[in-house]
């Protein structure tokens, strides 16, 4: 019998989930010799004509990280997806727009204008912007288009699973493709990681008291954090009880509070919205002055409680010119 | 495969012509024909009529709907009517959903076309809304319907007497040694002036009589644990060193050798180191001062001991620790009178002969330190007295408020004056007076016309006392000064020192001047915030004692209407709950339940609420970060299938 296919295709993202399979290392042997890898332009040389050749639904599993910025980026989604049984978004960009996607905030003008003028480094006297077509000695060239948004995946194409994580650590890639190759996956849909918040697996929860409540906000170059108690106790925002389980609390064991790479749970449509009133409920503070002052020390509300799921947000973007 | 599309039955209310003037039902009726997810009964001219309502269960029996939408008045009026209904025919509560196409859409506009419109929305929201419903299911507990009355003044005794006879067991617990608060220290009650120990030894000895109600005096509650229904409320007692079998034949007063400053004299007399606040008080038993009582001093005295002739004096009695159980708890714990030691002004123990009305009253008392003489300091006569009405009262640094039952007090020093001394010029100096209720105007006439003069200032927060050739001289703005001998500042009343402590330990709220808040101000004044527990006399704000009772009585009705032997509480539906599967244990919740409804099970790493304390504010389901608090009949998918609803028309 054929060995499965499997690909790998990257989008809008920093090669970190690509080095997350590299991470794999001898573990990435026995998944080798069980499949076939027809697609990872990261790591080997195929053309997209290899695949726009292959018979649709013939991949067995594309694994696609990056979230969605170019046209370029939806329409390698949408082969991928016409050739592959199941699609899973590897990675939170993948998933819920991650880090590219707090790029929402701004427009497209507004991110030409930084890349390619006003950023110190740039030298560009022609004021030469990307184009979408230019004619160059009587040829054509194009290029992908920009689009003002950044998307998830599931927003251009269909997702069977989800794989959350920046990147998605060794253990739920192994078991992922495990789960695949015996075919014991869940429903589709699925983030195929526990679903319950961090805390339950957070060794520090338990030196949180049931009455908590925390002064001033923060940042963890503010100080020297307690590795023996929680973080939010200490008054540095920590994402574990809004963030889904699954990554073994590899940050909180680094003396870091967790960032939410993993994303929200399931029953939590916004993970940013969902830590905010959380934190209402238990910052220090009755009156304007006090909360004013508790809240001083948090510089960028939105990198931090939507630092990875814009894109899956409630409201998705700041409102942009002409809308 | 073909998933079956959900209908709700839409019934349309045309309420009279309330609704149906002003909302075009036909249009209604003619989007829900092409909606697709809504089935249309017809519309009825008044669906909560005895007519409608059997419209209403006979067409659910007919129909047999998945959700119904009642598009009708608002759901305060009517939607436990439409629940009920459907119960009745066993339809789910939870699949009744009311769209307000009257106060929200008929009687908000002129614009007929904007009030169909806005009412479909509204109709569709609703409908989206139900679609999400998960059943609901009533739960009941079993309840103790024993009582514990804390305070026992006159509301608390009250109180007690009243849930007494109605066979239910009370306990009534008292800080001070005997009951009687502080009704028991005054002489007369204004405007009535009934006699106050006349009024209450009667009500003692009922307490003292009735087999339902156990005193526990010299003790405070120092932990609540539990809920309406079902509370466990654990009294700290201190020794007295006096055994019950003590009758107050005070027999010991006459060898002890050691004289206390009296607290029920408010410090103007003395008792002996073994004492009773007054003859024939419940429990009648004497108690010992020990940090003054020589035994324990140096160990040099046994004089009432030797003296008893009932062998009651133990000086080893310890304090105990007592745990009772009762369904609901009164709050009696009456008041302070208003601190004014930081008002300089009114040089309150810097001048003699300057006294607060409790202490004015305390002294005229015929059981007072001077067996009811009115003397100065130098043993003489008074020729002339002035009362200062708001003393503290009405300025930010006493008492911002007005506390108003103190006018009357105020009057009254007049009228005991003159029962001893008629001659005495009585000179009453006021901003405002406040006679709430015919009785103390007519009262306050009688005084005016009586002798004592009433004297207007334009600002009762300038008034200055000063000393003036061994006499009193009074200035404030707006009148000429006045030379008296004697000064009675009418202080105003403040929460009594255990309030706030009490609050803690219940969990209940005060307001922001530190009386217990209500309920509801108006509906359920004496309800405290949690259920279960109320909120008497003064302890709710100053009340008069004639209201005082009233709270009393009207607190223990309404808890022997809630709490009835044998039948079981209904308790609330739509709690939040915690999903164990989902809950990751980050104790959050806890923090913000106002209720203390939410535990961590440590060795489960989870949340759980318990939901007979839980009244589904929702606050935990906001405060939730993983989603795994849950409202019931007001989750996420119904708000956000409601909202779509709306958008989406």
């Amino acid at each position: 019998m054929a060995k499965p296919k499997i690909a790998f295709y990257w989008c809008a993202s920093c090669g970190g989930c690509e080095e997350a399979i590299v991470d794999l290392a001898e573990q990435i042997l026995p998944v080798v010799e069980a499949v076939d890898i027809v697609f990872w332009p990261c790591a080997m040389d195929f053309k997209t004509r290899d695949i726009e050749q292959m018979a649709n639904g013939s991949i067995a599993v594309a694994f696609i990280n990056g979230a969605v910025r170019t046209s370029e980026q939806e329409h390698m989604a949408k082969l991928m997806r016409q050739k592959s049984g199941l699609v899973v978004a590897f990675g939170s960009c993948a998933g819920l727009g991650g880090i590219p996607a707090l790029a929402n905030l701004t427009s497209r003008k507004k991110i030409f204008e930084a890349s390619y003028h006003d950023c110190p480094s740039v030298f560009n006297p022609d004021g030469v912007e990307p184009k979408t077509e230019v004619v160059v000695d009587g040829h054509k060239l194009t290029l992908p288009t920009f689009y003002e948004t950044v998307y998830k995946l599931d927003d251009v194409i269909t997702v069977d699973y989800y794989l959350p994580g920046c990147p998605p650590t060794t253990d739920i890639i192994v078991n992922a493709i495990n789960a695949i190759l015996e075919g014991k996956l869940p429903p589709k849909g699925a983030v195929l990681s526990p679903d319950k918040s961090l805390c339950s697996s957070c060794k520090l929860n338990d030196t949180k008291p049931d009455q908590v409540c925390i002064g001033p906000i923060k940042r963890i170059i503010d100080i020297i954090a307690d590795p023996e108690k929680c973080f939010l106790t200490q008054g540095l925002i920590c994402m574990g009880p809004a963030t889904r389980d699954g990554c073994g609390a590899l940050c909180i064991q680094g003396n870091m509070p967790c960032t939410g790479c993993f994303g929200p749970t399931d029953s939590c449509r916004d993970q940013g919205g969902k830590m905010i009133s959380s934190l209402g409920g238990i910052l220090e503070g009755e009156d304007r002055d006090s909360l004013q002052k508790a809240t001083k020390g948090l510089v960028d509300p939105s990198g931090t409680f939507y630092r990875y799921s814009m894109s899956a947000s409630l409201l998705g973007s700041a409102r942009k010119e002409g809308e | 495969m073909t998933v079956m599309q959900k209908k709700s039955l839409l019934f349309l209310c045309k309420c009279g012509a309330n609704i149906s003037n002003f909302v075009d039902l036909d249009r209604i009726a003619d989007w829900a024909s092409k909606a697709g997810h809504i089935d249309l009964a017809e519309s009825h001219n008044l669906l909560c009529s005895p007519d409608g309502k059997k419209f209403f269960q006979e067409t659910l029996k007919q129909k047999k709907p998945d959700t119904v939408v009642v598009a009708a008045c608002s759901p305060k009026m009517h939607e436990k009517t439409f629940q009920e209904l459907a119960e009745s025919v066993d339809v789910n509560m939870s699949y009744i959903q009311m769209a307000n196409i009257r106060e929200h859409c008929a009687w908000v506009t002129q614009d007929k076309n904007e009030a169909t419109i806005k009412s479909i929305e509204l109709i569709n929201a609703a409908a989206k809304r139900s679609f999400e419903a998960e059943p609901l299911k009533k739960m009941t507990m079993a309840v103790n319907t024993d009582m514990v009355v804390i305070g026992g003044g006159i509301a608390g005794i009250e109180a007690a007497l009243s849930a007494a006879k109605a066979d239910r067991k009370v306990y009534l617990v008292e800080k001070e040694i005997s009951l009687g608060g502080a009704v028991i220290k005054t002489e007369d009650i204004a405007p009535s002036m009934e006699c106050s120990p006349c009024l209450l030894a009667p009500r003692l000895s009922a307490v003292r009589n009735n087999p339902n109600i156990t005193v526990i005096t010299n003790a405070e509650v120092n932990e609540v644990k539990g809920f309406y229904g079902n509370f466990t409320v654990k009294i700290h007692k201190k020794a007295r060193y006096v055994e019950e079998s003590c009758i107050g034949c005070e027999s010991c007063f006459e060898v002890c050798p050691v004289d206390v400053k009296s607290a029920f004299h408010l410090n103007m007399g003395t008792e002996k180191a073994v004492y009773t606040l007054f003859p024939g008080s419940v429990p009648a038993a004497a108690a010992i001062h020990k940090e003054s009582c020589l035994h324990f001093v140096d160990n040099s005295c046994n004089a009432c001991m030797e003296a008893c002739p009932f062998g009651s004096i133990n000086f080893n009695q310890k304090d105990e620790d007592i745990e009772v159980t009762a369904g609901a708890i009164i709050i009696a714990t009456g008041f302070a009178a208003g601190d004014i030691a930081g008002i300089k002004n009114l040089k309150y123990g810097a001048i003699e002969n300057v006294y607060t009305t409790s202490e004015f009253e305390r002294m005229v008392c015929s059981n007072g330190p001077s067996k009811g003489e009115l003397k100065l300091k130098n043993g003489e006569k008074p020729e002339k007295i002035a009362v200062i009405h708001c003393a503290g009262s009405m300025r930010e640094d006493g008492l911002p408020y007005c506390s108003g039952i103190c006018c009357v007090e105020a009057a009254k020093v007049g009228m005991l004056v003159r029962k001893q001394l008629p001659d005495v010029q009585i000179v009453n100096i006021y901003q405002e007076l406040v006679f709430p209720n015919p009785r103390d105007f007519s009262f306050y006439k009688q005084q005016c016309e009586a002798g004592t003069h009433f004297l207007k200032s334009d600002n009762i927060s300038s008034v200055l006392l000063s000393e003036e050739k061994e006499r009193i001289r009074i200035t404030a703005l707006g009148i000429d000064p006045v030379e008296v001998d004697l000064v009675v500042l009418s202080t105003g009343l403040q929460p009594s020192e255990s309030a706030k402590k009490l609050a803690e330990i219940l969990n209940i709220d005060l307001e922001k001047d530190g009386f217990f808040k209500a309920d509801h101000a108006l509906l359920h004044a004496t309800g405290a915030s949690l259920d279960g527990i109320y909120i008497v006399g003064c302890a709710k704000g100053p009340v008069n004692v004639s209201d005082a009772v009233v709270t009393a009585h009207a607190a223990i009705g309404d808890a022997l209407s809630k709490l009835v032997p044998g039948r079981e509480i209904e308790l609330e539906i739509m709690t939040a709950c915690i999903d164990p599967d989902k809950c990751g244990g980050c104790k959050l919740c806890i923090t913000v339940c106002p209720y203390k409804a939410i535990s961590n099970n440590a060795d489960k790493h989870i949340s759980f609420v318990n939901e007979v304390i839980c009244r589904g504010c929702g606050t935990c389901v906001a405060q939730c970060p993983s989603g795994a608090a849950k409202a019931k009949h007001f989750t996420d998918n119904q708000i956000y299938a409601e909202i779509g609803g709306l958008i989406y028309a």
